[in-house]
Formats: structure tokens, sequence, C-alpha cells
């Protein structure tokens, strides 16, 4: 397998496994999810909920993963002219993109505080 | 002629009339009782189950971690013992995160017994007179409280202050998470003190005896 693919692969996999842990932890933000996925769907997400760190991290692992080789390619590309196809601006942006979609997915249940208040509207 | 003109005439009326006659006895009826902010019907169905073991939850019918919650507590609670009726529940759904009537009865059938009845209250005022009775600083839901046999309803408007409850918030203490066998454990305990109620062989065997 070629190296900028096997990078594609595993920054598509962090980006994958990020939005996944996000949705987990966005369950509660309006009735998005028992609208989409029905109440018994709402409750199989939920569910997932406790293996949320463990999803974050394979997805951080995987990421980082990424961005090693994709940083390593570029040094040996310039150290001793490269036989692959050098990584190119559409990786690193992916790659960056990952990683802010992983941010944010750390920190999804705060932020849906943040966007959501979930009082309900007669009493705020 | 006019015998067939008399007739058509009945049959279209009675067509006409038919929906309203229909009406009472097909109406769909709805799985749960809605509540006005008074709670006039809840305190009357809580003080008529005096003696009982009552569970109270404050849920949000379209949070995916309420209805976890529910999920669990059929599995842990009512499957094994939900036609118990020492123990009867009430589940209020109050319109968190933009929840609406229409989104209770899905979330209703999760937990499903002859002793459990569902409540939608749509100012969402339960929460907040929980939040007082608890005396904390934020909206009360996604609550889950058990009653002993002795509770009453005395106030007019605050309900009393729960013998024992979990909850799923964030900034309440999180050593009283909601965990279902802790949940189902301690239902046990308080069933514990309400004497079983006769079978109905006992009772037949009563009665012949008398």
């Amino acid at each position: 397998m070629q190296e900028s693919k096997k990078i594609i692969a595993s920054g598509g996999s962090a980006v994958g496994l990020s939005m996944f842990a996000s949705f987990v932890g966005l369950c509660c933000i309006g009735p998005w999810t028992v609208a989409l996925l029905g109440v018994s769907g709402a409750v199989s997400m939920a569910r997932w909920q406790p293996f949320r760190p463990y999803i974050l991290s394979v997805a951080g692992g995987v990421l980082a993963w990424a961005f090693w080789r994709t940083y390593r390619l570029k040094r040996v590309c310039l150290a001793k002219g490269c036989m692959d196809k050098p990584p190119g601006t559409a990786m690193y942006f992916s790659l960056w993109l990952s990683a802010l979609l992983l941010v944010l997915a750390v920190f999804a249940e705060q932020l849906q505080w943040l966007l959501v208040d979930p009082t309900p509207a007669a009493l705020r | 002629m006019l015998k067939s003109l008399v007739s058509q005439i009945a049959g279209t009326t009675l067509l006409a009339l038919m929906p309203f006659a229909a009406l009472p006895a097909d109406a769909p009826q709805k799985p749960y009782v809605v509540l006005d902010k008074s709670l006039s019907q809840l305190r009357a169905d809580f003080n008529a189950n005096a003696g009982k073991v009552r569970m109270l939850y404050i849920v949000g019918p379209t949070c995916g971690i309420c209805l976890r919650g529910m999920s669990d507590l059929q599995e842990t609670v009512y499957s094994k013992k939900g036609d118990d009726p020492r123990m009867v529940t009430f589940v209020i759904h109050v319109p968190t995160l933009g929840a609406r009537e229409a989104n209770v009865g899905p979330a209703s059938r999760l937990i499903s017994n002859g002793h459990t009845t569902q409540y939608w209250e749509e100012t969402g005022i339960t929460g907040r007179l929980m939040q007082q009775v608890m005396g904390v600083d934020k909206y009360v839901w996604d609550f889950w409280a058990i009653y002993g046999p002795k509770a009453v309803w005395s106030d007019e408007r605050l309900p009393p202050i729960p013998d024992f409850w979990q909850h799923q918030l964030t900034g309440l203490p999180p050593e009283k998470k909601l965990d279902a066998t802790v949940f189902a454990a301690k239902v046990d305990e308080f069933l514990a003190q309400v004497p079983a109620a006769p079978s109905a062989a006992t009772t037949a065997a009563a009665t012949v005896k008398f």
C-alpha cells in the first residue's frame, strides 16, 4: 500500500471515530436523536456513552499515527528525494481538520450545554 | 318512491352521524395523563397510593440518557417485579430539550406495566418544584426518586423529599448517579417494609374457610 494511502486511511478512521464519539456525546442536544433514530435508537446511542473516552483515545492514537507518517514522509522527501508522491496540501488540510474535529468531540458534552439550555422554555 | 326517499334520507343521516357515534369508543386513548401546573392529579395519585412504595421519575422524552435510564430500570426493576401491587410508579415527562407532547407516547412505552402511570406536564414546573425541595441551584430532571410507604404529599405545591434518589445530571453529587442495580436493591429494601399482598389462592382459600 502506498504511504499516502495509509495516511489517508488512518486520517479517515480518526475522522470517523471522532464523528461517532461526537454523535454519542451530543445525544442530548434537542430532540434530534429521537426524531432521527427513534426511541430505541436513542437508547442504543446513549448506551455508547460510557465508551466515549475509549473511542476518543483510539481516534487520537490513529490521528497521531497519521500525523507522524505524514510529517515523517515530508522529512524523508526533503532529505533524499522522494520515490513516493509527497504529501500534498489537501492531506495536511484534512489532517488538521480531523484534529479539530477530534478536539470538538472531546469537548462535545461541555459544548452541548453552551449551545442548548435544557430548561423548559416556560421557566427560562 | 316516498319509501325510497325516506330510506335514502335516513341512510344519509345515519352515515353523517356515524363518526360522532363512533368517537367515544374509537378515539385512541393517550397512554399518558396530561397534568396542569397545579399538579393536583399527580398529588392525588401519589396520596391515593400511600402505604405502597412509590417511584417518581422526572424525565425528558427526547433525552437519550433519560430514555436509557428508563430502559435500564425496565430491565432491572419492572421486568422482574412490575406486577407487584405494592409498587407504584409515576413517570413525569417534562418539556426539556424542546420536547413536545408528541414525544411522550413513544417514550412512555419504555416502562409499561399496570402499576405505572405516565404524565405529560407541559410547563415543566415539576422539575422546578423538585429543585426547591432538593435545595439545588439547577433545574431538576433526569431524576429518579423512591418514596417509602409512609410518605405523604401534604404541601399544596411542593412534593415531599424523596427517601432515596438518583440522577443523571452534571453538577449534582456523582455518587448519586443512576445505577439501575443499586436502585433495584433500594426498591427491594422499601418493598420489605410493605406486607406482601395475599395471593389469589390464599384469598380464595380464606374465603372458603370463612
